[in-house]
């Protein structure tokens, strides 16, 4: 093969690029740190490094979410500690209270000592971590208990069936529980146990909807109007009123050039003495290129009918005019109107459990469509069903519009009735009926309650009842136990978790290293090995293009 | 009997010969390194010799300089336009690739996965202290950082595009240039080779000029019986002999995808006829340009992908975050919309404007039935979103350039819906826990969840970029193979021509000598014969 000094040039040019390149690569790779700096340089390991940078960071987020839950819990476990503390006071107290041998007055000093321990015990109800109440479950920004010891917070149906609780999430889809709900340690008083069977929950209706005309098919745009459009008319009629599409403006499609924002236009300016279509509907063009004409208006009534009255003069007739519109001559279409909503209890009464003792006064929460509203029974005028509906429905109507609302009884067969709440009339205007209900059920601590019952009882040195009380408080003493075990044993979990993330943590930054960093040894080897590499070549490349002929001849 | 001056004509005619191809040689070496040149050669051959009387033999006559003929493998020529038309193919998209990956900017700490990341972990923390506004704020932070990013992918592509657009352009106003000068060209090598000689220089040029066109186009061409030259195109002439076709670039009056960067242009011939080629510079620009999908796949491709995650990640946080109460005892509403709507303008957009401009259509019932209105060919590429209201329509994807976070929630921090029921509030962060999961719902996406679908949109560039990469370098080592042995042909070799100039002047000063002798003969015939005895 011959070769040219431009060959020698180019391909000693082209191997010193080559080298460069390599060595610039690992230059790279040196200055970086990194294997891989694009996915292209090696794409299994790119994906593999988003995947471990994705695992590390979520990591790095329980291990932040677990810290928190733990200082939390920590929180809550000295709190319920202090309670056990107190409700051991508490026990010494009533104990040396319970004999016989202590005169009043001292046992009316250990009454004023026991006051201190209830004070105590609301202030431990009431404790807070970073500014949050830690027992009032989701109610952080309210204290759970009031000064008084009663509850700060509404124990309602829905509470009650649902304990609020917060949970974290400590690995992917592994969750733990961290508040620890204040009605678990200071226990409810129902204020009556009937309350209960009344209906609670939430329910929404459905909305009304608007008179809408679809075509059956596609709007012909090649159909010709401009001849025999003579007196034809296409008219809408819409709650009642017809609007005429323009003689004018129809017989000016000629089918060449018509576009779909044409027939809108067309249908839109439909008039009836000045009012015109869009003005109380709507007409569009659908995907399938359908005629849509809905009606601004909700409900049954909310009509739409096409009419067309064919060409006097023997032109266009009916039946044309319905083929090109897609629309069959007298089509109509309705709205509906809303359905309203309702919640039954599953709970039964009988008359007989009807009394006005129980009701009066029962606070219910109710929302109607967006309105949140307390309502108080007021006295019930017969102590039957009858007698509680009515006391319902007044105390309803003083809230709400008269008639929204309504109570009213199921009867389920036997004597047995349950109480349904059901919204009416409402609105025809797109919106969902809506509607919420609760009950208070309780606003008195056991636990606070039986404390004042002992101090009472210890004012007046009735030894009976405070014996009654030692009882009570050793049931106290043992739920405390079980909760503080309970709590104890989330705290030990979240020790093991929290080993285990410091442990996946380091795997994972152990494997990430290893895949894409890079490893210095051989990236320096290859570094040094590449620029002999160069050197030589430069060299090498310097000897071959100096000389030629040329140098040799005198 | 020969003329006593005969020996002078056959000396001059190498002295002449020797001349010229010390000319010739000369501009070989003067030529060296001009591109595309190919060097040249003297062809002699022996005079027609004298017939001597008798059957004494043919006399030589001296030389004769017959054509100056240049070196070149037309094969190799082939070879190298052939290997040149997919360089400039995989070159242009490995450039085009790379800058993609670079749009991506992963692996690293500031990519999308790390935004992602960023904000599923504020959720966590909303978890945690659903009351407290200054995690609020920083999860609206992190939502408008996650919109942002995809934001800015979004508008680095239409920026791309666009570039990639100017490109080609640039690369047509090139051919264009080159068919006309090769046009040129074909007029004055056709002119000069009427007289039968070969107007090698020209030819070089015009040879250079296909070399160089073989980058950008797919092209055959061929010189026909009568010397004329053609190149064409898919079968269509660029250049016939003395007249040139030209390629035109229209903008478009509709966009091909509707995140399309604006005032693209299709390529067409100059008389409106459709081009398309199959290789070169200008098939991968254009590739790259508007192809969604296929081996070819190009940025719209990659807009499609990115709208494609944000639509979903977005609408299913959405739903999430509408379940959800905020700390004022609403409902949820939109957590992201686009162009800063709030969720009411946003529902009223997409159920007026949201299907390719216009109406979307309600296919509450079908989806209520447990149907698939999606099967429906006329929503190929669609997507579904529940709206408030209850109902279901069908709608266009959202466009990635123009998500946001929800004016709603931009506006006030208490819009966040962290809490999963009214009577939660205000500690109740079981919603954001619920936002928190949409990253582990792995039938979120066709790839799985939002990781993978990153993970997978990464690792399918970084194959396809490494593809492009690698065929480049292949296409590049046989290109510098063949054009060596184009070297190795048509090259000019200063060894070889040194050795020639020696060659031509030994032959020279021989002839010149020749004619020396040949004085020195008829000096003695002249002035010395016949003195006999003077």
């Amino acid at each position: 093969m011959r070769i040219t000094n431009n060959m020698l040039m180019s391909n000693m040019m082209r191997n010193l690029n080559n080298n460069l390149r390599r060595l610039d690569k690992y230059q790279t790779q040196m200055s970086t740190g990194k294997r891989i700096q694009k996915p292209s340089d090696d794409p299994v390991r790119a994906s593999r490094a988003l995947r471990l940078r994705t695992d590390l960071s979520r990591l790095e987020q329980y291990e932040k979410n677990s810290d928190n839950a733990l200082s939390w819990i920590e929180i809550t476990e000295s709190a319920v500690a202090e309670v056990g503390d107190v409700l051991g006071r508490a026990r010494e107290l009533t104990v040396r209270a319970a004999t016989g041998t202590l005169g009043t007055d001292d046992k009316q000093k250990i009454a004023d000592e026991m006051k201190q321990l209830k004070e105590q015990l609301i202030s431990s109800g009431n404790t807070n971590y970073a500014g949050r109440y830690i027992f009032s479950g989701y109610k952080t920004d309210s204290q759970l208990f009031d000064k008084d010891g009663n509850y700060n917070i509404d124990i309602t149906s829905s509470t009650l069936k649902n304990k609020p609780t917060t949970s974290v999430e400590i690995g992917v889809g592994e969750e733990i529980q961290v508040s620890t709900n204040g009605l678990d340690i200071f226990q409810y008083e129902e204020i009556d146990t009937l309350l209960g069977k009344l209906p609670f929950g939430e329910a929404t209706g459905t909305a009304a909807t608007q008179g809408e005309l679809v075509a059956d098919s596609a709007f012909n745009l090649n159909a010709d109007f401009s001849t025999g459009a003579g007196d034809a008319e296409v008219k809408i009629t819409i709650d009642g009123n017809s609007y005429t599409v323009n003689n004018t403006d129809l017989a000016s499609l000629d089918g060449t050039n018509t576009t779909k924002q044409d027939i809108v236009n067309l249908i839109n300016n439909a008039e009836n003495g000045g009012i015109r279509l869009r003005d109380v509907g709507e007409a569009y063009i659908n995907i399938e290129g359908k005629i849509v004409i809905q009606n601004e208006s909700y409900g049954t009534g909310s009509s739409i009918q096409v009419d067309y009255i064919g060409d006097s003069g023997g032109g266009l007739n009916e039946a044309d005019l319905a083929a090109a519109f897609g629309i069959p001559n007298g089509s109509t279409a309705n709205g509906a109107d809303s359905i309203e909503t309702s919640i039954e209890g599953t709970e039964t009464f009988t008359n007989a459990d009807i009394t006005n003792e129980a009701f009066e006064g029962t606070e219910f929460i109710v929302e109607y469509n967006g309105e949140e509203k307390r309502v108080t029974l007021g006295p019930l005028a017969t102590d039957d069903l009858g007698g509680l509906i009515d006391s319902i429905n007044a105390a309803l109507d003083t809230e709400f519009t008269p008639g929204s609302i309504v109570a009213s009884t199921v009867d389920n067969g036997g004597g047995n009735f349950s109480i349904k709440f059901e919204t009416q009339n409402s609105p025809n205007d797109g919106t969902k009926p809506q509607l919420s209900v609760d009950v208070v059920r309780a606003n008195e601590s056991t636990l606070l309650k039986d404390f004042d019952e002992a101090i009472a009882s210890m004012n007046v040195g009735d030894e009976g009842k405070i014996g009654e009380f030692l009882g009570k408080l050793d049931n106290h003493i043992n739920r405390i136990l079980s909760v503080r075990s309970d709590i104890g044993s989330r705290v030990n979990r979240m020790e093991l978790i929290q080993d285990r993330i410091g442990k996946n943590n380091l795997t994972y930054t152990d494997l990430l290293s290893k895949n894409e960093d890079a490893d210095m040894a051989e990236v320096i080897m290859n570094l040094k090995n590449q620029e002999n590499v160069y050197r030589a070549s430069l060299s090498a490349g310097a000897r071959v293009i100096q000389p030629t002929l040329i140098d040799f001849i005198r | 009997m020969s003329s006593t001056f005969f020996g002078f004509n056959v000396a001059r005619s190498g002295l002449f010969a020797s001349q010229r191809a010390l000319n010739v040689t000369s501009h070989n070496i003067a030529n060296a390194n001009t591109e595309g040149y190919s060097r040249q050669r003297l062809d002699t051959t022996q005079m027609k010799p004298q017939l001597l009387p008798g059957g004494q033999g043919m006399m030589g006559n001296g030389v004769k300089t017959e054509n100056i003929s240049q070196i070149r493998d037309e094969f190799l020529d082939f070879k190298f336009r052939g290997e040149n038309t997919g360089f400039g193919e995989w070159e242009s998209k490995a450039e085009t690739l790379q800058t993609i990956e670079a749009i991506f900017n992963e692996p690293s700490d500031s990519g999308i996965r790390t935004v992602m990341d960023q904000f599923f972990s504020a959720l966590q923390d909303l978890n945690e202290s659903p009351d407290s506004l200054t995690v609020r704020a920083l999860v609206r932070q992190r939502g408008i950082a996650l919109s942002k990013n995809i934001n800015h992918m979004a508008s680095q592509f239409k920026k791309l595009q666009a570039d990639i657009d100017f490109e080609m352009r640039t690369t047509v106003d090139e051919i264009n240039g080159y068919s006309e000068q090769i046009r040129k060209l074909n007029e004055t090598i056709f002119n000069a080779e009427l007289s039968g000689s070969k107007a090698n220089d020209l030819r070089d040029q015009r040879n250079l000029l296909v070399d160089k066109l073989s980058k950008h186009l797919n092209i055959d061409y061929f010189e026909d019986n009568q010397n004329k030259f053609h190149v064409l195109v898919n079968g269509k002439t660029l250049v016939s002999h003395y007249r040139n076709s030209e390629l035109a670039y229209n903008q478009r009056s509709e966009k091909l995808h509707p995140d399309d960067a604006e005032k693209l242009h299709d390529i067409t011939w100059a008389d409106g006829s459709d081009f398309s080629p199959r290789s070169g510079t200008l098939k991968g620009l254009m590739d790259m340009k508007d192809n969604i999908d296929g081996a070819d796949k190009g940025i719209p491709y990659y807009m499609e992908r990115l709208n494609n995650f944000a639509d979903v990640l977005t609408e299913s946080l959405n739903q999430v975050h509408k379940t959800g109460y905020d700390l004022d005892g609403g409902r949820g509403t939109n957590l992201f919309t686009v162009d800063g709507m709030s969720t009411l303008e946003f529902e009223d957009y997409l159920l007026n404007k949201g299907l390719e401009g216009s109406r979307a259509v309600d296919v509450t019932d079908q989806v209520l039935n447990g149907e698939n209105p999606l099967e429906n060919p006329l929503y190929r590429d669609k997507t579904i979103k529940l709206l408030s209201s209850g109902k279901y329509i069908v709608v266009d994807k959202i466009s990635a350039s123009r998500l946001t976070i929800s004016s709603d929630v931009d506006g006030d921090l208490n819009k966040i819906a962290a809490s999963i029921s009214k009577d939660g509030l205000p500690g109740d962060g079981n919603n954001a826990l619920k936002m928190s999961r949409v990253r582990d719902n792995v039938n979120l996406y066709e790839w799985g969840s939002p990781d993978d679908y990153v993970k997978s949109l990464i690792s399918n560039l970084g194959v396809d970029t490494q593809e492009a990469i690698r065929m480049s370098d292949n296409q590049t080592v046989l290109l510098s193979q063949v054009d060596s042995n184009r070297q190795s042909v048509s090259g000019v070799s200063m060894d070889e021509e040194m050795t020639d100039m020696i060659r031509f002047q030994h032959s020279f000063n021989a002839n010149a000598r020749m004619i020396t002798t040949m004085d020195e003969m008829i000096d003695t015939i002249v002035n010395r014969l016949g003195l006999v005895g003077r």
